[in-house]
């Protein structure tokens, strides 16, 4: 009996977010002391299907960032663990790419801000892509350090002793074996550019309005409603995800 | 393999190596070289030769200390609890987690970033927030200022909470995984032929080999916290600010000689952690 109560409770806790955001984005007059709003209406979610609002720009934006990021460090990860997977001081190429996960992504972008400004790429879509790279790349190398086993080398090496040429083996040895990592990679490198703040804000100076930038916006502006939905529109796609697959979302020991 | 494709294989290693090093490497250490060089004077707009300046100003006001102080009471805090809440969870749910709903439900909070915790948590919490509403309902409190203040508090309550809330579902996860990793069910079997009770089993065999297992991302866990930005920035008093915060506001304010301040705050913070890491790593490789 307790136990079920528990769980009942986790459970409960557990959608919370869900619910209380989905209510205060169609809510309207939500006085206090009233526990729900006045009115219901569906203006908001109208609003970000109908029309150039700066929701549907924002979501837009984060898409395509996001994708930019995912693709861009999935395919260098994927290449460049490889060469570290087959370097005489491996760990220690790897304990350089733990370096930007050492310090807070403000404090990063803090530290690399004057290169964006010397380059003119502050404020600008492409500064914030390079930026949010600077997190998935690395988090790319060290994520396929599991797929580079002793036996995938081997088999690689195998495959072009037996007269395969490099792109023969990549297409048909090493990708199909990959395909799930990068997969998850993809779907994970993605989520780094999606819910990115820090970096995104200092780099992108307030001009590139990601979804969490628009988030902060609203609630600065007292705007719950907008920031409820801006919010639902950051946690439904990775939501949706994890309803594919757990492992897109979190990877087990 | 001709000299010509080794050349070709060497060049290949060379340009994916300096890849990584541009992309991985070059952007924390140049931005670090850049920031001690502008924190002595080096470089910058006002830069007029090396000066020990603006870090003795970031050291006698005490600001930075004071921050670096609160942010580790904050970060320690929050995986304390977090740790315990997912170990009970992790131990007292351990069947539920392998397979229904609740394998899956506890995911769900991962897909919430830090911003829209912080943001939540507001939103729950303020005095004119849902609990105080559910309070007020019933009839526990007679104003919305009888309700206590628990976000923008100098306690950092309401930054606590939203780390745990994030925390919490991620640390049972993989407390279940090291759980299953290192058959545990086995040696509670074994353990209790040899005699001993459940509660004996608990804290002398799970709890120390998941604890000493996970400590390695608990450290992580910890840095992440104590770099935290967003829910400070969101939830966090005035009166005390985390490093991360403080860093920012010294390049928002109007006056241009509080930037090197803020470079120097940023390279002393990011030192710290560095040392932190080196010392705590030393000693679970010692003890692991």
């Amino acid at each position: 009996m307790g136990r079920k109560i528990l769980t009942a409770i986790l459970a409960t806790a557990i959608l919370l977010p869900f619910l209380f955001f989905g209510m205060l984005s169609v809510g309207q007059a939500w006085f206090y002391p009233s526990v729900l709003p006045q009115r219901f209406t569906l203006a908001n979610w109208q609003e970000l299907l109908a029309g150039q609002s700066e929701l549907q720009v924002s979501l837009l934006l984060s898409v395509i960032l996001g994708l930019g990021v995912a693709i861009l460090s999935t395919v260098a990860g994927f290449v460049i663990s490889r060469e570290i997977a087959r370097a005489k001081y491996k760990n220690r190429w790897l304990l350089l790419a733990y370096w930007p996960f050492v310090l807070s992504p403000v404090v990063l972008a803090i530290l690399v801000q004057r290169f964006f400004l010397l380059t003119g790429m502050s404020g600008e879509v492409i500064g914030v892509l390079l930026g949010q790279l600077i997190l998935a790349f690395p988090f790319a190398v060290i994520f396929f350090q599991s797929f580079w086993s002793h036996e995938v080398l081997q088999l690689e090496q195998q495959s072009q002793t037996l007269g395969a040429t490099a792109v023969y083996t990549l297409q048909k040895v090493l990708l199909p074996l990959a395909r799930p990592l990068l997969l998850i990679c993809f779907f994970q490198t993605f989520l780094i550019s999606w819910f990115e703040y820090g970096l995104t804000q200092f780099i992108g100076v307030g001009k590139v309005k990601t979804l969490p930038i628009l988030v902060f916006k609203y609630v600065n502006e007292a705007n719950s409603s907008h920031a409820a939905l801006a919010s639902l529109l950051i946690m439904l796609p990775p939501a949706l995800l994890l309803w594919t697959n757990k492992k897109f979302i979190f990877r087990g020991i | 393999m001709t000299i010509s494709e080794l050349r070709l294989l060497s060049k290949r290693k060379l340009y994916l190596r300096s890849v990584f090093l541009l992309l991985a490497v070059l952007p924390v250490v140049g931005g670090l070289l850049y920031g001690l060089a502008y924190s002595l004077g080096l470089a910058g707009a006002l830069s007029s030769g090396f000066t020990l300046q603006h870090w003795q100003d970031v050291l006698a006001s005490g600001a930075f200390l004071h921050a670096l102080a609160y942010s580790v009471y904050i970060a320690l805090s929050a995986i304390l609890v977090a740790t315990s809440a997912a170990l009970f969870l992790t131990l007292y749910f351990k069947k539920s987690l392998r397979q229904g709903a609740m394998s899956y439900l506890l995911y769900l909070p991962l897909t919430i970033p830090a911003l829209v915790m912080g943001f939540l948590v507001f939103q729950l919490l303020t005095k004119s927030g849902l609990a105080s509403r559910v309070v007020f309902g019933l009839g526990w409190i007679a104003d919305l200022q009888d309700f206590p203040s628990l976000v923008h508090d100098s306690w950092g309550f309401g930054i606590i909470l939203a780390h745990v809330l994030m925390a919490v579902p991620f640390l049972t996860l993989l407390f279940h995984a090291i759980y299953r990793e290192q058959n545990l069910d086995q040696l509670q079997q074994v353990s209790e032929n040899l005699g001993a009770g459940q509660s004996h089993f608990v804290r002398r065999i799970a709890i120390p080999t998941i604890l000493t297992t996970a400590a390695p991302n608990l450290l992580l866990y910890f840095i992440f916290v104590l770099g935290s930005y967003e829910v400070p920035l969101l939830i966090g008093s005035q009166q005390h600010q985390m490093v991360s915060v403080l860093a920012v506001q010294k390049f928002h304010r109007f006056n241009l000689l509080d930037i090197p301040q803020g470079y120097a705050i940023s390279v002393a913070f990011t030192l710290f952690v560095l040392l932190l890491l080196s010392i705590s790593l030393k000693k679970l490789q010692r003890h692991g």
